[in-house]
C-alpha cells in the first residue's frame, strides 16, 4: 500500500466515523476540535480502521491514537509494504 | 438480499446519508441493554432503511433496562438485549461460586425485574427479546455449571412471562453463525462492555430483519419456481414422465424431495405458489396429477404459466392476475438465460438459482423461506391474503365434488351487476387494458374513453361484481353495447372476463342477462364478433354456443348476428344474477 492510499484511507473511515468533511480533517483534528469524537465514537474509529487495514491494534495503541499523527503512526507500524 | 459484506465504514457513511434523504413515518426503535451496544445501531439503521424505513435508533441508558422502560414514548420497536453475564458486574464467574440461598434470590430478583419490564413494554407495538445465553461464556464446558442453570431457567420464565407483543430471539443461532471467536469482542469487553462485535450485529440484524420487514408489508408473498431441474431432477419432455426424479430412490433425486418438501410448508404457511415453465402444459400437468413421487401437487400451486411465451411476460401475469407489486414475488430457476432476462427486464422480482452443486440446494432454500417470514397476521395482511385464500380453499371445495357442475352449483355464484357506473370507470378501464383470453375483440381503451361512452346514450356498459360462498371476486366482467341510431340494432363492442373468474359459465348468464335487458330495451337484432389474437383461442366459439349464426368469416375474424326473438340462452341455474345498487 502506498502512503497515499493510506491516507486516504484514513480520512475515509474519520469522517464517516466522525460525520465531518474529508476536507476538513487535518494534523490538528483531535478529540479537542472534532465533538462527536467522544469515548464510544473512539471504539467506533478503531474497529473501522482495524477493518480497514485488516490489521488490530492493542490496548496501549487503542488510547494512543488521538490525533491524525498517531493514528497515522500506528497503522504504519502495522501496515507492510509501505 | 442482504449485503453482509459491506464494511462498517461504509455503513456509517451510507447510513448517514440515508438518514438525510428518508422522509415518511419515523419507525422509532429503543434498545434496552446492560452492555455496550452503540454499534448495533447504525447497523440496524442502516439496513432498515436501505428497505425505505425511516428507522431511528436510539439506546436507553448503560444498564438501566428497569428504568428505562417505564419512560419510553412514541417507540414502534423495542429491542432488549439483556446480557446474563452481566446482570451483576462478572456474573457468570461469581455465580459459580454462590451457594444454593444466594443464586435462588439472584434468581428470584432477576424474574421480579423481567416481569415489571414486561409489563412496562406492554404497550409497544413490538418487543424483540434476546434470549439469556450462557454461550459465549461456557460453550467449552462439558458440564453444565449454574450460569448454564441460571440461563435456562430464566428463559423458561421467559417464555412463560412474554405476552403477545414480545418476539424471543434465540441469539445463539446468530453466535453459530458468527462463530463464538468473531461474536465477542474481549477487548472492548473489558474495557468498555462492548460484547458484541460488529460481524455479530450485522448477522443479528439479517436475523431478525425480516420480522420487521413483515411489519412493514415487505414480506415476499409469491413463490415461483421453474419445473425441470428445478422442482425436480431432469427435462419431462426429454427424459420422460419416468425419466424425471424427485424420490430419495436416486441421489439427486433425494435433494429434489427435501426441495418439494420445504415448499410445500410454505404453501402450508400460506406463500402463494406459482410455475413458470417453458413446456407443455399437459405434460407438467400430469406429472402434478399423477407421478407417485410428486410432493406438491395441483391443489398447492395458486398460478400456473406452463406454455412457450417468455419468462417476463409470464411473470408480468401471475403479478397482474395475483394483484400483487413485482417486488413481492421470488422466482426460482435453473437457468441463467432465463434468470438474467428476468434480473434486467424486473429488477424489483427476487431472483434464485438453483445451485451447481446440487446438495446445497437444500440449505439454500431454508435460508430464502426467511424471505416469506410473516410475524403475524394483521388485518391488513388477511385482507391482502384472503383472495389467495378463497381461491384454495375454491380449489380444496372441488376435489370434494364428483363434476363440475356439483362443484359450481355447490359455490352459490352470484352476479351483481352494475350499468353504467361511474365509480367503476377506473377498473373498466383497466380491464379492457390487461384482459387477454377471455377477450372477444381485445379493444383497448384508457379511462376518459369510458367515460365517454358512459356519457353517451349511444352506448351502454355492463359490468359484473362476482361473488362465491368463500368471497367477493371484484368487477371481473366487461360488455360494451353499440346502438345504431334507432335503438333497434345494436353491436356487442368488446365481451371480456377475467381470468379469475373463467370456468365458472358465468360468461352464459351475464349474456342471458344482457340480452334480455336489450330486448326489454325494444332491440330486435344483436351482432358480435370474434376477433382472433394470439391469446384468445378459448373464446373463438363464444357466439356460436351462445345460439348466434356466422354473417362472416376471415382469418382474422368471424363477426356473427342474432335475432333476439330467437335467443334462449344457457339458463344457467347456479349462477344468480342482480342489478347493484345505484343502478
Amino acid at each position: 500500500m502506498c502512503k497515499q492510499n493510506m491516507e486516504k484511507g484514513i480520512k475515509k473511515v474519520m469522517s464517516a466515523v466522525f460525520g465531518i468533511d474529508e476536507s476538513a480533517i487535518d494534523e490538528a483534528t483531535s478529540p479537542d476540535i472534532i465533538e462527536t469524537w467522544d469515548s464510544l465514537r473512539h471504539m467506533t474509529l478503531i474497529i473501522a480502521l482495524e477493518e480497514e487495514f485488516s490489521i488490530q491494534f492493542d490496548d496501549a495503541e487503542i488510547a494512543e491514537m488521538i490525533n491524525l499523527q498517531r493514528i497515522r503512526t500506528a497503522i504504519e507500524k502495522k501496515v507492510s509494504n509501505i | 438480499m442482504f449485503d453482509e459484506d459491506i464494511k462498517y465504514t461504509d455503513i456509517l457513511d451510507a447510513n448517514r446519508r440515508l438518514g438525510k434523504c428518508l422522509s415518511g413515518a419515523q419507525y422509532n426503535i429503543a434498545v434496552l441493554s446492560n452492555i455496550v451496544t452503540y454499534k448495533f445501531n447504525d447497523i440496524f439503521e442502516y439496513f432498515l432503511r436501505k428497505e425505505n424505513i425511516n428507522a431511528h435508533v436510539k439506546s436507553g441508558n448503560y444498564d438501566n433496562i428497569v428504568q428505562d422502560s417505564q419512560a419510553l414514548e412514541d417507540v414502534n420497536l423495542v429491542i432488549v438485549f439483556w446480557e446474563a453475564a452481566n446482570f451483576v458486574e462478572g456474573l457468570h464467574y461469581m455465580v459459580n461460586v454462590m451457594d444454593q440461598e444466594q443464586t435462588e434470590e439472584l434468581e428470584g430478583k432477576i424474574k421480579t425485574d423481567i416481569s415489571f419490564v414486561l409489563e412496562n413494554l406492554k404497550k409497544v407495538p413490538l418487543v424483540i427479546f434476546n434470549r439469556f445465553s450462557p454461550l459465549l461464556f461456557n460453550y467449552q464446558n462439558i458440564r453444565q455449571n449454574k450460569f448454564d442453570r441460571l440461563c435456562e431457567n430464566l428463559n423458561r420464565y421467559l417464555e412463560a412471562a412474554a405476552l403477545e407483543n414480545v418476539k424471543l430471539v434465540d441469539i445463539n443461532k446468530v453466535i453459530t453463525q458468527v462463530s463464538v471467536k468473531k461474536s465477542i469482542d474481549e477487548r472492548f469487553y473489558y474495557s468498555s462492555k462492548a460484547l458484541y462485535s460488529v460481524e455479530f450485529y450485522k448477522c443479528y440484524t439479517a436475523y431478525i430483519r425480516r420480522a420487521i420487514l413483515s411489519v412493514h408489508g415487505k414480506s415476499k408473498k409469491v413463490f415461483v419456481f421453474d419445473c425441470d431441474d428445478t422442482l425436480w431432477k431432469g427435462i419431462v419432455a426429454e427424459d420422460g414422465f419416468d425419466g424425471i426424479e424427485m424420490s430419495r430412490k436416486t441421489k439427486d433425486g433425494a435433494i429434489f424431495e427435501e426441495i418439494q418438501y420445504q415448499v410445500l410448508k410454505l404453501c402450508k404457511q400460506g406463500v402463494i405458489l406459482g410455475l413458470c415453465s417453458k413446456n407443455n402444459p399437459s405434460d407438467i400437468d400430469e406429472v402434478f396429477a399423477r407421478h407417485p413421487d410428486m410432493v406438491l401437487r395441483k391443489e398447492h400451486i395458486t398460478i400456473k404459466k406452463v406454455n412457450w411465451n417468455d419468462k417476463v411476460s409470464n411473470l408480468k401475469e401471475i403479478a397482474n392476475e395475483l394483484n400483487v407489486a413485482f417486488d413481492s414475488l421470488v422466482f426460482i430457476d435453473d437457468s441463467d438465460f432465463d434468470l438474467n432476462f428476468v434480473k434486467a427486464q424486473l429488477p424489483q422480482v427476487t431472483v434464485l438459482k438453483v445451485p451447481e452443486k446440487l446438495y446445497e440446494y437444500p440449505s439454500m432454500l431454508r435460508k430464502c423461506a426467511e424471505l416469506f417470514f410473516a410475524l403475524s397476521e394483521s388485518d391488513e395482511d388477511i385482507r391482502r391474503t384472503a383472495l389467495y385464500r378463497q381461491q384454495q380453499e375454491r380449489e380444496h371445495a372441488k376435489s370434494k365434488y364428483s363434476n363440475l357442475e356439483e362443484y359450481l352449483e355447490s359455490l352459490k355464484l352470484r352476479l351483481i351487476i352494475h350499468v353504467d357506473a361511474r365509480t367503476i370507470v377506473p377498473r373498466i378501464a383497466q380491464m379492457t387494458q390487461k384482459t387477454n383470453q377471455f377477450n372477444l375483440t381485445t379493444k383497448r381503451y384508457t379511462e376518459s374513453e369510458i367515460n365517454k361512452f358512459v356519457e353517451n346514450d349511444g352506448y351502454k356498459i355492463f359490468a359484473f361484481d362476482a361473488h362465491d360462498k368463500f368471497g367477493c371476486y371484484g368487477i371481473t366482467g366487461l360488455c360494451i353495447v353499440h346502438f345504431e341510431n334507432n335503438k333497434k340494432k345494436c353491436y356487442i363492442d368488446s365481451f371480456l372476463m377475467s381470468c379469475r373468474v373463467i370456468g365458472r359459465n358465468l360468461e352464459f348468464s351475464f349474456f342471458d342477462f344482457i340480452v334480455s335487458t336489450l330486448k326489454a330495451a325494444g332491440v330486435e337484432e344483436i351482432e358480435g364478433r370474434y376477433v382472433k389474437t394470439i391469446k384468445n383461442s378459448q373464446v373463438s366459439d363464444f357466439y356460436d354456443k351462445v345460439g348466434f349464426q356466422v354473417v362472416r368469416s376471415s382469418e382474422k375474424e368471424k363477426v356473427y348476428r342474432l335475432e333476439i326473438s330467437r335467443y334462449r340462452g344457457k339458463k344457467v341455474t347456479y349462477v344468480q344474477t342482480e342489478y347493484g345498487k345505484g343502478n
